[in-house]
């Protein structure tokens, strides 16, 4: 069974944390500051973070 | 062979200011490059419910019909026609691309973009927009149009019909009277400083900082015939310190209101500037330019770094001093920024530190050099980026004093991480 | 017929693609380059600028709308900048005649 994602996992290092910074401000999550960069994440928390990163690069034109 | 000499635009004067400040009628200017006004934009929109797109109208339409009305009155000019040629020829100067306005009339009309940084300019390779990005645009039409007709800044609204940055040809926006117009701010003009001299440049550097200005000086900076500013890599606008502060300061004043989501914000325009300081300085520190002018006195990596700060007294940013420099430490004093004196005259004493821009760029220019090691010329694309903010030694900046705050100046400590 | 090459590489830090470099080898004297940009601009409508940076002098030459050259502030080395509204066909086509021009000098350095 594969590990469960974390905030490092999914956004890893400094470039990571803007990036959560921006997902914080794009999808109204203030809780993921506060939150362990190591602990596991939910699938649903997850899944709305993974989802989250793609639209957000369609909003700001980096969409591949 | 012979050549033609280009038409004359017609535009207000450059205003000698002091301790490095650019102004024209009145309105502070600063240069920014197209990599600092798309991730501030990026920034200002995450949030769709905080209203930004409107404010970023609306606070492009109060610099420009600043502009257009102190500098109507400054060059006699008198007739609608006149003073829209006048808002034209300044938005093309100042590196924001062509503005047709010759079909507004008093009651509104079309002003039409076949040439935008904001629309083409912030396109990443990659992909493009699904909303367009071309509001500074829409707002200085609104404004401009306002001040050729002799009416208040509110006075005419902006829908954007069409940009490059969603696929469109051109740009165009609807202007249309609002009566009674729009209850709306004005422009704060050119701020409220300290009027502190600063300290001569750091003499421990083989730099002449006063030689690399007056090199500088020569160096054409005004908006080609498309009217685009490209140099050093990048494209870059003379923007107005103005239209920045509003946009800035409202997006944290209304991020303060929400919980936990100042913070992020904050560190967002932070990082803004840091891009700006890592692509705009990164573009002249690797240019021609810089190798004609400011790497033949450069001996060391510190002289790197006096060189950078005397480009960037250049800018309109006022004026930078090494206070100290080692190699896991930068202190500069920045005397009469644009952000501090635009905060203070919008909002008076600030109860947190405010100078966002200048946090990031700091920190920039210390990674390009001492991480980033800038002088081995590296690419600077987002690969590059992403290593050097990733390396374990890539560098933050403190703000230990700040002029908002009412500080003689600001002090920007950037340490070199661990 | 000139055996020199000319390399044409787009500037990476540009985005846009709109920044070309023109590099020949052997290099090219700044005079040869010159003379190549002169054939380019005949019978075209173009401005020129110079300005002196330390010990070097930037000439740039515009065809309005359409294109920039740079040359002077790197020895054997030339700048093209594509207008934004020019065509792709057309820039390709401008890319392809002026590495042309600049292969076929004969004056090369010695």
């Amino acid at each position: 069974m594969d590990a469960p994602d974390t905030l490092e996992s999914l956004f890893p290092g400094n470039i990571g944390k803007l990036r959560i910074a921006r997902l914080i401000l794009f999808l109204g999550m203030p809780e993921l500051a506060g939150m362990d960069r190591s602990a596991p994440l939910t699938p649903a928390v997850a899944e709305r973070l993974k989802q989250g990163a793609l639209e957000l690069d369609r909003a700001m034109g980096r969409a591949r | 062979m012979t050549s033609h000499p280009p038409t004359a635009r017609v535009l207000c004067s450059m205003e000698p200011a002091p301790y490095g400040r650019l102004l024209t009628a009145g309105e502070p200017l600063v240069f920014h490059c197209n990599k600092y006004n798309y991730w501030l934009q990026q920034t200002l929109l995450l949030d769709r419910s905080l209203g930004m797109r409107e404010v970023m109208v609306d606070a492009a339409a109060a610099s420009a019909h600043s502009l257009v009305s102190r500098g109507s009155d400054e060059l006699g000019l008198t007739t609608p026609e006149e003073r829209l040629r006048l808002a034209s020829d300044t938005f093309a100067q100042f590196g924001f691309g062509t503005l047709d306005l010759t079909r507004i009339t008093t009651s509104g009309g079309e002003a039409v973009t076949p040439t935008s940084h904001f629309g083409q300019c912030l396109v990443d390779e990659r992909g493009s927009f699904q909303e367009p990005q071309n509001l500074f645009d829409a707002g200085y039409a609104a404004g401009a149009a306002a001040a050729a007709y002799g009416l208040p800044a509110g006075s005419f609204g902006a829908e954007i019909l069409a940009c490059h940055s969603v696929g469109d040809p051109e740009g165009r926006v609807a202007l249309s009277r609002r009566d009674p117009p729009a209850d709306f701010f004005l422009s704060h003009g050119e701020g409220v400083g300290n009027e502190i001299a600063p300290p001569p440049p750091n003499a421990d550097t083989n730099v002449d900082e006063l030689g690399i200005l007056e090199a500088l000086s020569g160096l054409d900076f005004s908006g080609n015939e498309e009217g685009l500013i490209h140099r050093f890599g990048v494209m870059l606008t003379l923007q107005f310190g103005s239209y920045l502060n509003r946009v800035v300061y409202e997006f944290v004043h209304r991020m303060v209101d929400r919980a936990g989501m100042i913070e992020p914000a904050e560190a967002l325009l932070v990082e803004a500037g840091h891009r700006c300081g890592f692509h705009t300085l990164g573009g002249v520190m690797t240019s021609p330019e810089w190798d004609a002018v400011v790497r033949p006195q450069c001996r060391n990596e510190d002289d790197w770094i006096h060189g950078i700060v005397a480009v960037i007294n250049a800018l309109g940013y006022g004026t930078w001093r090494v206070e100290e420099l080692t190699e896991d430490r930068l202190v500069v004093r920045a005397y009469d920024g644009y952000e501090s004196r635009g905060y203070k005259a919008l909002f008076g004493r600030a109860s947190r530190p405010t100078d966002y821009l200048v946090q990031g760029g700091a920190a920039g220019l210390f990674n390009l050099i001492r991480v980033g090691k800038i002088a081995d010329r590296p690419i600077l694309d987002d690969a590059f980026y992403e290593t050097v903010l990733n390396a374990p030694e890539s560098a933050r900046t403190e703000l230990a004093t700040c002029e908002s705050m009412g500080d003689d100046y600001t002090s920007l400590v950037v340490t070199r991480g661990e | 017929m000139s055996d020199r090459t000319v390399s044409v590489e787009r500037a990476p830090r540009c985005r846009q693609g709109l920044e070309w470099v023109f590099t020949a080898t052997p290099s090219l004297a700044d005079e040869d380059i010159l003379r190549a940009v002169t054939q380019l601009l005949d019978g075209e409508r173009w401005t020129t600028q110079s300005t002196r940076l330390g010990e070097a002098v930037l000439t740039s030459f515009v065809v309005p709308f359409r294109f920039e050259l740079r040359v002077g502030l790197v020895p054997g080395q030339l700048t093209l900048l594509h207008r934004m509204r020019a065509e792709e066909p057309a820039r390709v086509a401008l890319r392809e005649r002026l590495a042309g021009l600049l292969g076929a000098s004969d004056a090369g350095v010695p």
